[in-house]
């Protein structure tokens, strides 16, 4: 099978090695946890207890909403507390519930009963189960799954990609997963491929997690009703990107401003695969995740089993806290690349957090926006070969009509124009900008007609 | 002899310039009479009363845009919010209507918290725009309602009437139309049109609860509801932030005799030195309109 | 996961809380992705380059002696100075700090000949900083190459004193003519090919021996070839420049000048000449190259190229002057956005709006 290798894209120094390989850990019993309401791309979804109430490990604490929405379970057993504003991941303040931990064992809600037997139930009950666990992507996304897994019918979807790339310098929690939980993570993609209707499954791992393509080729041995192939890629971020990765394994290019089903396939992240294999086998909805806790400041990173809500600040007490002789610069959630930085620790883990990343002050990048050079750098690296100088300096001066007409929509935030760019000019944010406004506007216009 | 050579040639040569200039005047003149583009000299004469500022607060694109929408269209002259009444009534002259004045608006900002009295809750490295800050939590400004500072507004004004003070934009309200431009940028929406001749405002913006806002800014309303009980009809409580009902008709005796314990409560005119040396030596009502 | 262990809540000990330190939030940077960034910035990359200029500088030296230093210092000094009093005056940060202009410095003070007098070079440093960058808006803004089109004022403006040659120190073969100036050997050839002499000397190995090294006449940077390449193979190695510039333009040289002797031999030397005599050698690693002024993407580098590699052959074999380098840089220079916009790279699955239409996605506009 032809790996096709994709134009641009760049190689950070990986420094994977501060986390990869370590025993996965889990953090001990809080006794309060924040969970965010709405952590999903999407409307929040209802809050359907009240304080005081008594909740298991798993209880549903808030109902699906409307349209774009996924349910919410307690990630401990205890009562439910206040309803509270605290900092979110995206630097606004959110709105959370407390969850207040009784000293007991922790009891697993059993309302959601396991199914061994997925192979023999029709899909519509398996897709209510993944809405029911509140799946959603756990690569950082944060698209519910369910839908993913719906595409409308006249989209012809003949190939399953499970995304294994882990293209984020630092991260190394799919790699972990995919180290010690192949299996799960593959039954979670074939009962993924039977909802689908389809039994090719292509995984996409990068050639520098030898330990975990070995794993899920054994793995992949004896899982009835698909085919699975395991392709090793070439390392380079971002890899990892859905229309990179599709390219990269099928061939496919994904035109600009379509989907991935509209060339036939349809992406999940493996973290996704092992919460869907935990949702159906074992009956349990998404409440934890494993993140990867690092950075050089960082006293013992490693990838620890978090429940979300879990407040920042009780997750680097567990990791050791930051070294004595340390200054960090910035706290970021995610990779370093396209991940948010914080400056609050009372923020909480929510479903999509795939990474904590602590950066020295001395490694932090410096944005001086300095005039454009014109080097090409940028041109060269991005890799949906935009013509990133040109758009950089339509969008300073605010000329969005011309930013729009050089395809600033199809940008994918990945962030290697802004790293590579010797003036350090903030790209990223420009396009961002760029884009929330060229959205108003037509919103605007939109109004206007009617 | 050569004097008189050279004094000849110079005559030769201005004359045949002159003779050529002469000559394409003609055909311009011609030109002009034939090919001339059929236009209502009446929007002419209407966009040159119109201010000019193409701020684009009448919803048209432009002053010449609009002009022709008066004459064609019929729209209502009162729609361009920087006009004066001078201006309209001739206007109205030329059309052969009458226009009825319009309530002057001006903006403000409901902010008091600049780099002295706002806490920062982080360092922000990115672009110094309001709109592009708000999503990094307002450019690091601890409180989420107030006024980040970066001045999108300010350099969007069509008029120039919005500064930037020590980290906080103040509108002038002498030199503001009402065009509504800064309202619609704001990413807080903490600009607001109130009556020209307002006199006073609650400078902040922030529904929290008193506790939360003073770890983030020395200068927010508390919520005492002084001024309340002082004034029950011209204020409005709304949980930790109180708002002026009627601004116009509040004077700086009925705010001395509140005593705002923050003040965050204050006259406009405070923020402008400079007019009430102005005010000691004009006369009091003659506010000259600019039209701008 | 398997919870099949009990779960407690951790008693830690005093003195193990007290070990753990917490991050300070008051440090925090508060940025938009990305938080990593590689690479050197403008600053490095411009002292970068000046590096692999030090070869050039030192056969200056080596073969013109303190002239060549004295121009040279005065070109880089008044390029510094008047960009600082251009800041000055207009009120903004002085941007001599990033080395542009040092660079620029250096490059027009390479391009012209050791007894230059100081105002031509301080003229021609005004119009190159001033004239040629400033009045677009300083660094990046700039459509022409200051320190070419510096040059090209001051051949203009004093061609007297432009075109005296200093004949260079003799250092590994016997001095050719007594004498203290001599003509370029370009336009040496010119006037032999026009006269219709034989131009066998021109084509000799010791000649061209001597070309390479650099001990001819000519100006500073342009005389030895070996000191431009040793600078311009760490320029490629640093991945400094595009290497499809230089490599375009020698190669478009020697395949035209390889097929005018074809077609009509004796109008002009051989292709070795034209590679090692003129500014082609410094024009192409070194001005061409510049980032500001040349095509972004690489198939624009490619046409750019081989576009100064054709004007720089017609102006040497037909044109008037005996040296075109300059002048064809100036020319393609003017023709870099069209370039740029012929040569645009299609995004990634981008596809002809003519062949199909894709319903556009929630927010974006049709």
């Amino acid at each position: 099978m032809k790996i096709y290798n994709f134009k641009g894209g760049f190689h950070p120094a990986d420094h994977k090695e501060l986390s990869a390989g370590k025993k996965e850990r889990e953090l001990p019993l809080l006794p309060k946890y924040t969970v965010i309401l709405r952590q999903n791309v999407g409307s929040a979804p209802e809050l359907c207890v009240k304080k005081g109430d008594i909740v298991k490990k798993g209880t549903l604490i808030a109902k699906e909403g409307a349209g774009l929405s996924v349910p919410l379970h307690s990630p401990v057993s205890g009562r439910v507390g206040d309803t509270v504003l605290v900092p979110g991941p995206n630097a606004g303040m959110v709105e959370a519930v407390e969850i207040l931990t009784d000293r007991e064992e922790q009891v697993w809600d059993t309302s959601l009963p396991p199914i061994p037997d997925w192979r023999d139930t029709p899909v519509k009950i398996l897709k209510q189960r993944i809405l029911d666990g509140g799946v959603t992507g756990m690569g950082g996304a944060a698209f519910p799954t369910h839908i993913k897994l719906s595409p409308p019918p006249e989209k012809i979807v003949d190939t399953l990609i499970l995304n294994g790339a882990e293209c984020e310098p630092y991260l190394t929690s799919d790699d972990t997963l995919m180290r010690n939980h192949a299996r799960a993570v593959l039954v979670g993609g074939a009962i993924c491929a039977k909802i689908l209707g389809i039994t090719e499954i292509y995984v996409g791992i990068e050639e520098n997690k030898p330990e975990a393509i070995q794993s899920v080729e054994q793995a992949s041995w004896g899982i009835p009703g698909v085919n699975i192939t395991v392709k090793a890629l070439p390392v380079k971020y971002p890899q990892g990107g859905e229309k990179q990765l599709i390219y990269a394994l099928t061939g496919r290019k994904v035109i600009v401003g379509a989907l991935p089903m509209d060339v036939g396939c349809v992406v999940i992240n493996v973290g996704s695969c092992y919460a869907i294999w935990d949702a159906v086998l074992n009956g349990h909805p998404l409440v934890e995740r494993i993140t990867t806790v690092t950075g050089t400041p960082v006293v013992d990173p490693g990838n620890y089993w978090i429940p979300i809500g879990a407040p920042l600040s009780a997750v680097l007490e567990n990791a050791g806290g930051v070294k004595a002789d340390s200054r960090t610069g910035k706290i970021i959630f995610g990779g370093p690349m396209m991940g948010f930085a914080q400056y609050s620790l009372d923020v909480p883990v929510s479903k999509n957090t795939s990474g904590i990343l602590l950066l020295e002050e001395s490694e932090v990048a410096q944005f001086t926006g300095g005039p454009c050079l014109s080097c090409g750098r940028c041109v060269e690296h991005c890799p949906m070969q935009l013509p990133v100088s040109t758009l950089s300096k339509a969008c300073k001066n605010e000329r969005y009509d011309i930013a729009l007409q050089k395809h600033v929509l199809a940008c994918l935030e990945c962030g290697v124009c802004s790293s590579v760019c010797p003036a350090r000019r903030p790209n990223v944010q420009h396009f961002r900008k760029a884009k929330t406004e060229l959205k108003e506007l037509s919103w605007k216009e939109k109004n206007k007609q009617k | 002899m050569v004097a008189a050579l050279i004094a000849a040639e110079l005559l030769m040569t201005g004359l045949i310039i002159g003779i050529i200039g002469l000559f394409l005047g003609c055909v311009i003149g011609i030109v002009v009479l034939f090919f001339s583009v059929k236009s209502d000299d009446r929007i002419e004469r209407i966009t040159e009363l119109l201010p000019g500022a193409n701020c684009g607060g009448c919803g048209y694109a432009g002053c010449g845009d609009f002009a022709r929408a008066i004459v064609e269209d019929g729209a209502d002259v009162t729609g361009c919010v920087a006009c004066n009444e001078a201006s309209a009534k001739e206007i109205g002259e030329i059309l052969g209507k009458e226009f009825a004045a319009r309530e002057k608006k001006v903006a403000v900002v409901y902010c008091s918290g600049d780099r002295d009295r706002a806490i920062h809750c982080a360092e922000y490295n990115g672009l110094s725009d309001c709109r592009a800050a708000a999503a990094y939590a307002g450019g690091g400004k601890g409180c989420r309602y107030g006024c980040v500072g970066m001045g999108t507004c300010a350099r969007n004004c069509p008029f120039g009437a919005i500064e930037i003070r020590n980290g906080l934009a103040i509108v002038h309200p002498d030199l503001c139309v009402g065009c509504g431009k800064c309202v619609e940028l704001c990413p807080r929406k903490l600009i607001h049109l109130v009556p020209a001749d307002s006199k006073a405002h609650i400078y902040c913006n922030s529904l929290e609860k008193t506790v939360v806002k003073r770890k983030v800014c020395k200068a927010g309303c508390i919520g005492c509801k002084k001024c309340v009980k002082a004034f029950p009809d011209l204020f409005n409580a709304a949980g930790g932030l109180v708002r002026v009902v009627e601004p116009e008709k509040l004077t700086g005796e009925d705010l001395e005799k509140i005593a705002c314990p923050v003040h965050v409560l204050h006259l406009v005119e405070e923020d402008f030195p400079a007019w009430q040396k102005r005010e000691k030596t004009q006369e009091p009502e003659a506010e000259k309109e600019k039209n701008i | 996961m398997t919870m099949s262990e009990e779960n407690t809540v951790p008693h830690a000990s005093a003195e193990e809380k007290q070990k753990v330190r917490l991050p300070e939030t008051k440090n925090l940077i508060l940025s938009p992705s990305p938080h990593i960034q590689v690479g050197p910035g403008s600053a490095k990359i411009m002292c970068q380059v000046i590096v692999c200029l030090i070869p050039a500088i030192i056969a200056a030296f080596v073969f013109f002696g303190l002239h060549a230093l004295r121009v040279l210092v005065i070109c880089t000094a008044s390029c510094a100075a008047f960009e600082y009093l251009w800041c000055l005056a207009v009120k903004r940060k002085s941007t001599v700090g990033d080395f542009s202009a040092v660079l620029t410095g250096l490059l027009l003070g390479l391009n012209i000949s050791s007894l230059t007098p100081a105002w031509v070079c301080i003229a021609g440093s005004f119009i190159a900083i001033i004239i040629a960058k400033q009045v677009y808006g300083g660094l990046g803004q700039n459509p022409f190459n200051p320190a070419a089109v510096g040059r090209i004022a001051m051949l203009m403006g004093a061609s007297g004193a432009m075109t005296q040659y200093a004949v260079p120190r003799s250092v590994f073969f016997a001095p050719v003519a007594d004498a203290l100036t001599s003509a370029t050997p370009l336009s040496m050839a010119e006037s032999a090919a026009g006269m219709g002499k034989s131009l066998e000397y021109f084509n000799s190995s010791g000649f061209l021996w001597r070309a390479f090294t650099g001990e001819i006449a000519g100006s500073l940077g342009e005389t030895s070839v070996l000191a431009v390449l040793i600078g311009g193979i760490g320029l490629m190695a640093l991945r400094l420049i595009r290497w499809q510039i230089p490599v375009s333009i020698l190669a478009t040289v020697a395949i035209f000048v390889s097929l005018v002797n074809h077609f009509s031999p004796g109008t002009t030397p051989g292709v070795l000449f034209h590679l090692f005599t003129g500014g082609l050698m410094l024009g192409a690693f070194f001005m061409a190259t510049d980032m500001v002024t040349s095509p972004v993407t690489v198939k624009g580098c490619i046409v750019f190229g081989v576009g100064i590699g054709l004007l720089v052959c017609v102006i040497r074999i037909y044109g008037s002057y005996p040296e075109g380098m300059s002048f064809a840089i100036v020319l393609m220079n003017a023709l870099v956005p069209l370039i740029d916009k012929f040569c645009y790279i299609k995004p990634f699955g981008h596809q002809n709006i003519k062949a199909g239409r894709i319903e556009p996605r929630r927010g974006e506009i049709k």
